[in-house]
């Protein structure tokens, strides 16, 4: 291999790759800004403190849009999130096809309205409602019968940690709207009709969470404390996740690793038993969903 | 002696050299690494934030670059751990990646580029590190927490999995 005409290649590659990708003449201001706000108070960004009033006014104007988006399509606003997109989102409607699929198990519900499917991607929205910590596990997707091959053109599913909802003991019902989402190997023709199955895993923690400092990652401390939260019987979640998005289960230093078909590995990481055992949690139970959806 | 290095320096003054140098590299490193822009966007912030935040600690062990990549990659997995359920259907698919500026001696960047996002995460961290970053693999291996002969071992798996993707000879043609 001529490794230096390799790099070279690359480098070129990605250069060009993502012209918008440039530099932000604030980035250092930002930074500045937002170091300064979290210094000032001890580590959270400050909310401005509302008036009644106004707070009354809020709720009533976030359960209308709360009402109104549950009234739209569940899987654009999985796809979407609230960065929806009105023109992208109404492109994409041609090929939101209505699923009827409900699951109750207690006070644990689950309703799939719609799903996406163009021949080459397939997203599903599903609608949670839950009273306890809910960890869903997304396992792979069979069209006709057969798994989906995925370790060939999309990376898109080499881990199976869906990410999920958990939360502290003190638990409110909840309701989300989540989904799981492939990029298909080999694409559908349009117009045929493929049958549909999939399987979500529903765990939760045996004895409660407790959440751990991730501000340090990779340091000592930070494997250390998920390791005593396991000891104590707990399930060890992330105390400061990101970007607003829902707390992770942790998995300490020892245990990390990456799904790699090619490997023997079996970690927590990627295996839903051994994750039960490591993060001192339960299956709940399987949803098993099956429907059709005709390649739009 | 680096700038981050220099304890004479102030943290301001070392956050702006670091902006100033590796930006623009990280921006695109981020986004091959995420396959979403503003994913990428939030990355670049967060580790620039994270680096700036750890200054005091930084005992110069390791180059400022080396230091600056594991944060970032950190912050990479971390996002792509969170969100990559929403992830999979906002990725940049092949079909909506923007055209290449120019053909280079005749093969296509477009499709080198997205035969490496395309790679899983442990090939495409060693491919971003070793030949976009130029860093070595023992470099690579502080980074990543492995030793320096599994980021070998991965460098050659990445190679035959981008032949494997983008046809064999490619690379070389």
């Amino acid at each position: 291999m001529d490794e230096s005409k390799l790099k070279e290649q690359i480098h070129y590659a990605i250069d060009t790759h993502c012209p918008s990708c440039t530099a932000d003449p604030y980035r250092v201001q930002r930074v500045l800004n937002t170091a300064h706000t979290m210094q000032e108070t001890g580590g959270t960004i400050v909310k401005k403190k509302l008036s009644v009033c106004l707070i009354l006014i809020a709720i009533v104007m976030l359960s209308s849009i709360v009402a109104l988006a549950y009234n739209h399509s569940y899987v654009l606003q999985y796809l979407f999130g609230k960065r929806m997109d009105a023109d992208k989102a109404q492109t994409m409607e041609a090929q939101v096809q209505p699923i009827e699929y409900a699951y109750q198990n207690g006070a644990i519900a689950c309703t799939v309205k719609d799903a996406y499917f163009d021949g080459e991607k397939i997203a599903v929205g599903i609608g949670f409602r839950t009273d306890r910590p809910l960890y869903l596990i997304g396992k792979e997707l069979k069209l006709n019968g057969e798994w989906i091959d995925y370790s060939a053109a999309s990376a898109s599913l080499d881990a199976v940690f869906l990410g999920g909802i958990t939360s502290p003991q003190t638990f409110d019902p909840i309701e989300e709207i989540t989904g799981v989402s492939y990029l298909l190997n080999r694409p559908v023709p349009k117009g045929e009709e493929v049958a549909v199955a999939m399987e979500i895993i529903l765990l939760t923690p045996v004895n409660g969470v407790e959440k751990v400092d991730t501000e340090q990652e990779d340091h000592p401390a930070m494997w250390a404390a998920i390791d005593a939260v396991r000891e104590k019987g707990l399930t060890p979640i992330s105390a400061n996740e990101q970007f607003g998005l829902s707390p992770q289960v942790l998995i300490s230093n020892a245990q990390h690793g990456y799904c790699d078909p090619e490997s023997a590995y079996h970690g927590p990481y990627c295996n839903v038993e051994a994750l039960v055992e490591y993060a001192n949690m339960e299956v709940l139970d399987t949803v098993k969903l099956e429907f059709s959806l005709v390649a739009q | 002696m680096e700038i981050v290095k220099d304890p004479g320096n102030d943290h301001e003054a070392i956050l702006t050299h670091l902006v100033e140098t590796y930006e623009v590299l990280l921006f695109r490193t981020c986004y091959m690494y995420l396959r979403d822009r503003e994913s990428a966007e939030d990355a670049v912030q967060e580790t620039f934030l994270k680096a700036y935040k750890a200054l005091p600690a930084f005992r110069g062990d390791c180059s400022e670059k080396t230091w600056l990549m594991k944060i970032a990659v950190n912050v990479c997995r971390d996002i792509r751990r969170s969100s990559w359920i929403r992830m999979v259907d906002r990725r940049a698919s092949l079909d909506l990646l923007p055209e290449p500026v120019q053909e280079y001696d005749g093969w296509n960047s477009l499709d080198l580029a997205g035969a490496i996002m395309q790679l899983p995460v442990k090939w495409k961290e060693v491919v971003l590190l070793y030949f976009y970053h130029d860093m070595t693999m023992r470099e690579i291996g502080e980074a990543l927490g492995v030793s320096a002969s599994v980021v070998s071992k991965r460098i050659k798996q990445a190679c035959a999995k981008l032949e494997n993707i983008l046809g064999r000879g490619y690379l070389h043609g």
